[in-house]
């Protein structure tokens, strides 16, 4: 084909890639909108819509956000929720350099309190609180509760596993860090939380009950430990030798070389991937609605699963698919803004 | 400071001892008040479910290690085609993306960012819940030119294993040998026509037996089936995979120095021999290893059609733990399978990433 024959080719391309796209855009708009039962209609007039299914909305929201937690007590899960949200948030906002100036200390303590309380929310027996069960945690809070608890119990976990495999004087000790850290990164996550639920319980003396909901969160921290640590190596491979030589002629010791040489240009230099590592184990969470644990696609699929409902399918998840896309693009902004940084 | 090294080693290894010994009597006390021992005979017993779909024979009464086999089988066969496909895709998407022209490069930025920004299970059920809504029943099945499409299964007109093997060798052949020759002289046109009708004349000798499907009561028989749940997981890894090998695609494209696409230009090669000859080869080494890391994920999330009842590794492994309660004998060989896979995957990638870098000036 001849430069000619490409650009009027490429002119094509481009017209009919516009009527794709304004096509798309028409139908989504439509769907949403133009064809739509707005807010206040009523269930029956749904059946025989082509759009969007306002009314459904409007009567499963809180059964999506919190699925059988008890009815009286939303505003509990409520509050942990957004306690946990508004963590993520100035955090990452602080990543990005945007907004807030906290320091680290000051971070942690907030993260450690959050976290505490959050759980206690859930939880409830004490402070006046009414017991909850976990078999009736769902939705929004279980999804945030597994994935940050998982996540920021498995990053100390898993800087600590990158010393090991990296740093340590014993070979016995590198051999089976990167035994663990290798042989977990070759099986799924499905597999891992089916240990979780099955195995451990098997592996705990009988005295501890160990419930679904703490044994998937134990092994999903030993699960997201192994990627952490692969990040962290990579970053502790890259900061040069002469850095801890030099630390070492001034006369610190190994674990001061560590704790404040190395690990810190470490760390800053994982961070990207450690970022990435953070996003995937995110999404991957609602994996655990195949054990049964109602995390927010699984109550999605609970509001549509109401006989009244059914047609309601594409409505549940679109609302589902609608949060994940908002908070992954939230993280994977506070990633460019580390790159962007990091390039400075 | 040597002393002190071994004495930690030795301090590791005894610690990790313990603990194994504490787990295994802990298993064991476990076990033993439910009345069970640890017994990997259990994979000799009866399977006694049936699985919809097979690459080898099995029925219901074989063993439980023939199952999981089997099982095993449809994990390598879907994590497989979804490989190709998603690579496809996501080449083609990734190319788009660099596309000179907005209104593709937004759509295919539109595709990558809606698809990346959600959790595969999520993707996995909203193409269910749409396959379930829109495929009619058998009974209405969609069928166009002998394939049949309904909500239990694709089927496609089939040609025998033996006749396709020897069709497919035949045109790998002419391909083959046209390949060797670049330029089409009169003695070349005159024997790639003998060749044909030779073809011509063994195809109308033998007329290939073609396995058509046939509606036989509820259901249809014949032809080659391919399940619903299949094309769903297919669908699913296709997308979401596809999405990532794009992204993958697109940083490999835009760090090609733009130097080398100017001289390639300059030199008058047209277009598609650019993107080709060019801005591919070079590309591929530099995205390898991500790209094997995507192979190597795309393998992993076969697992998650346990969800929508493909009969894959994890999916029979699953129904083995329901019905017989040994979950540690179990969850051991199905782990094992997948860790020695992805390990003889990965390595299979490594070396191919070696051979890719063998000519490269580095």
């Amino acid at each position: 084909m001849t430069w000619r024959a490409a650009y009027f080719r490429d002119r094509l391309l481009n017209g009919i890639g516009l009527v794709a796209l304004v096509w798309i855009l028409w139908w989504a708009f439509d769907w949403l909108i133009v064809s739509a039962i707005g807010w206040g209609g009523d269930r029956a007039s749904c059946l025989n819509a082509t759009g969007a299914c306002w009314p459904f909305w409007a009567e499963k929201w809180r059964l999506m956000l919190f699925g059988t937690y008890p009815f009286e007590s939303h505003w509990r899960p409520m509050a942990a929720s957004l306690i946990l949200l508004t963590l993520v948030g100035v955090t990452g906002c602080q990543c990005a350099r945007v907004i807030f100036r906290f320091s680290v200390r000051t971070l942690s303590v907030f993260w450690v309190l959050g976290c505490i309380v959050s759980v206690i929310l859930m939880a409830g027996g004490i402070f006046g609180l009414s017991p909850v069960p976990t078999t009736r945690w769902n939705g929004l809070p279980v999804l945030l509760l597994l994935a940050i608890l998982s996540l920021i119990l498995a990053l100390p976990l898993g800087i600590g596993l990158a010393i090991a495999r990296v740093k340590s004087q014993s070979a016995v000790i590198r051999i089976a860090a990167a035994i663990f850290v290798d042989g977990m990164r070759a099986i799924p996550m499905v597999s891992v939380l089916f240990v979780g639920i099955f195995v451990l319980p098997l592996v705990f003396p009988r005295q501890v009950n160990l419930d679904p909901m703490w044994s998937t969160l134990l092994v999903l921290i030993v699960f997201h430990a192994a990627y952490v640590a692969e990040d962290v190596r990579a970053g502790l491979e890259s900061v040069p030798a002469g850095q801890s030589d030099a630390a070492l002629a001034l006369g610190l010791t190994r674990m001061q070389v560590i704790r404040h040489v190395v690990l810190p240009q470490a760390l800053t230099q994982a961070l990207p991937a450690l970022l990435n590592t953070i996003i995937g184990a995110y999404k991957d969470t609602s994996l655990v609605l195949i054990l049964g644990l109602f995390d927010l696609v699984a109550t999605a699929r609970m509001a549509f699963s109401d006989p009244l409902w059914q047609r309601q399918a594409l409505e549940a998840y679109v609302l589902v698919g609608l949060w994940f896309f908002v908070s992954c693009r939230f993280l994977s902004w506070v990633g460019r803004r580390i790159d962007q940084s990091s390039v400075r | 400071m040597r002393v002190k090294h071994t004495v930690l080693s030795g301090l590791f290894v005894i610690t990790l001892g313990v603990a194994f010994t504490l787990i295994a009597w802990s298993v064991h006390n476990n076990l033993k008040s439910a009345g069970l021992e640890l017994d990997f005979g259990v994979f000799w017993d009866s399977a006694g479910f049936d699985v919809s779909e097979r690459l080898i024979p099995y029925d219901a009464g074989d063993s439980y290690a023939r199952v999981i086999i089997t099982g095993f089988l449809n994990t390598l066969l879907l994590a497989l085609t979804s490989i190709i496909t998603a690579s496809i895709l996501g080449v083609w998407v990734g190319f788009l993306s660099v596309s000179s022209r907005w209104s593709i490069r937004t759509l295919a930025w539109g595709f990558v960012e809606l698809l990346r920004n959600q959790p595969k299970i999520l993707v996995l059920l909203i193409l269910f819940v749409v396959m379930v809504q829109t495929l009619p029943p058998v009974s209405s099945a969609w069928s166009i030119g002998g394939v049949v499409l309904s909500n239990r299964a694709l089927l496609i007109p089939a040609i025998p294993l033996g006749d396709g093997i020897l069709i497919l060798g035949y045109v790998a052949a002419v391909l083959v040998w046209l390949r060797r020759r670049p330029h089409l002289t009169p003695s070349l046109l005159w024997s790639s026509l003998v060749i044909i009708a030779v073809a011509g004349w063994l195809l109308l000798r033998t007329e290939v037996p073609i396995d058509r499907p046939i509606r036989e009561g509820f259901d249809y028989r014949g032809g080659l089936r391919i399940s619903t749940q299949f094309l769903i997981m297919l669908l699913c890894l296709t997308l979401y995979h596809g999405a990532q090998i794009a992204e993958v695609v697109r940083g490999g494209i835009q760090a090609i120095p733009m130097g080398q696409i100017d001289a390639a230009r300059a030199l008058g090669l047209p277009p598609n021999r650019v993107r080709w000859l060019i801005i591919w080869p070079q590309t591929l080494r530099l995205i390898f290893p991500p790209l094997s890391n995507q192979y190597i994920n795309t393998f992993k999330n076969t697992s998650i059609a346990i969800a929508v009842g493909y009969s894959d590794l994890m999916s029979v492994t699953g129904t083995m733990i329901n019905q017989t309660f040994r979950p540690i004998e179990a969850m051991s060989v199905t782990i094992g399978l997948y860790m020695v896979s992805c390990l003889i995957i990965a390595a299979g990638l490594n070396r191919l990433n070696h051979r890719l870098n063998r000519h490269s000036r580095a």
